[in-house]
């Protein structure tokens, strides 16, 4: 049973995310629960069960690169999270021409 | 069209938070959600080395990923005004951080909890300024994020009394933290006037934005001092 609810939420993230490669813009349905949480939350969802990537593709270091400028520098997470996130490794897929919805550059804001 | 524009001189800045202090007055700052803060530099090679110092706070992108993001989903917490400021509505934020996700400069904060400015002390007169008189920006609440507004409740009183022309010289117009500062490393007004101090100052420094590659075009421009951003 476990097994089967696991193969519907998979393939249901796997059709979603078929849906977006398409659509590109219509990615995010008004109304869904959004969420940053690790263990539930339809970010890490989308990104480390959907598109499989690993952890540390995001989370990279525990220090910051010396050009590395934000307020979330002084931001105690408590060791929460597995290391800080460059937005660097957002810009392959979340620029215009990338697979996902360019939050970065190249769309005018509505 | 005005729009509005700030340049901070890292050539000037001496690190002395005075800026951050004045904003923490002026926006009625919650702990843990700073909307300014200064991030320090080590730079050079020993022996000759030093320190820059690189204030922060919201970049008021024309291309904003938060907004982006925000409208996306739906909630639309998110606005970006005819001037160019980009504000949170604390009453639309549901605090899902998919703004703080997307920020490449981690602007946007979280408001975990209304911590008393003095934990244990009780509540200041000025934490009891009841909700209805403060202006909007500053009705802070738990559980939404919150972020720099470039003073907006001065803007837009400058807006109201058709004193545009005063933003960046008149203190009563101008961001706390532009005013404070006393070395005049921050310089704030209206980019589109090209005899504002801002402008001029943007020209003569060679100021430019930081992390152009996300292409989110901010309108927060430095001197920059000490390597590449
Ligand atoms: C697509 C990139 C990406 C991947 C892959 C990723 N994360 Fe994250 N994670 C983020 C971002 C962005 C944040 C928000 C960080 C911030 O606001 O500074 C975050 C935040 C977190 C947090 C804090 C959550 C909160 O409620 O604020 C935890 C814990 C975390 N991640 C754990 C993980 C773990 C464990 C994995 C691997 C299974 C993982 N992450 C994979 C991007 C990623
Ligand atoms: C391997 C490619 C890839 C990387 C790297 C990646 N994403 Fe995504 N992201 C996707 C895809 C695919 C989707 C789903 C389609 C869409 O929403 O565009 C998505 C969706 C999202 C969403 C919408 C989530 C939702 O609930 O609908 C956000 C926000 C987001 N990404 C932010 C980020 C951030 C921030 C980073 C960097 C820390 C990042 N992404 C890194 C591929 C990626």
């Amino acid at each position: 049973m476990t097994r089967m609810l696991t193969f519907l939420v998979v393939a249901a993230a796997a059709i979603t995310i078929a849906a977006c490669d398409t659509t590109g813009e219509q990615a995010m349905v008004p109304g869904a629960k959004y969420s940053m949480n690790v263990e539930d939350g339809r970010f890490h969802n989308i990104h480390a069960t959907g598109q499989k990537l690993a952890c540390e593709t995001c989370h990279a270091g525990t220090e910051y690169q010396p050009d590395f400028v934000t307020l979330s520098k002084y931001a105690d997470d408590g060791g929460a999270s597995p290391g800080i996130v460059d937005r660097a490794a957002c810009l392959g897929c979340h620029k215009a021409g990338g697979i996902a919805t360019a939050w970065y550059g190249g769309r005018a804001t509505r | 069209m005005v729009k509005f524009i700030r340049m901070i001189d890292m050539e000037r800045c001496i690190g002395c938070r005075a800026c951050v202090a004045a904003c923490y007055t002026e926006n009625y700052h919650t702990s843990g959600a700073p909307w300014n803060a200064v991030i320090e530099h080590e730079i050079g090679t020993y022996p000759n080395t030093g320190l820059a110092y690189m204030p922060i706070n919201c970049m008021h992108c024309e291309d904003p990923p938060c907004k982006k993001v925000c409208d996306d989903m739906g909630a639309h917490a998110i606005s970006k005004n005819e001037f160019g400021v980009v504000l949170i509505d604390y009453e639309k934020c549901d605090g899902c951080k998919y703004c703080a996700a997307v920020c490449p400069y981690g602007v946007p904060q979280y408001n975990e909890t209304m911590m008393e400015l003095y934990p244990g002390k009780g509540r200041t007169p000025y934490e009891n300024v009841s909700d209805t008189d403060r202006h909007p920006t500053h009705r802070k609440k738990p559980k939404v994020m919150e972020k720099c507004t470039f003073c907006w409740h001065k803007l837009e009183k400058a807006v109201a009394d058709g004193k545009t022309d005063r933003i960046g010289r008149d203190p009563e117009y101008t961001p706390s933290c532009d005013v404070v500062c006393p070395v005049n490393a921050r310089l704030f007004g209206d980019i589109e006037d090209p005899n504002s101090a801002v402008a001029k100052g943007i020209g003569a420094k060679k100021a430019t934005q930081i992390k152009k590659e996300y292409g989110t075009r901010p309108q927060v421009y430095y001197a920059l001092v000490g390597g590449d951003f």
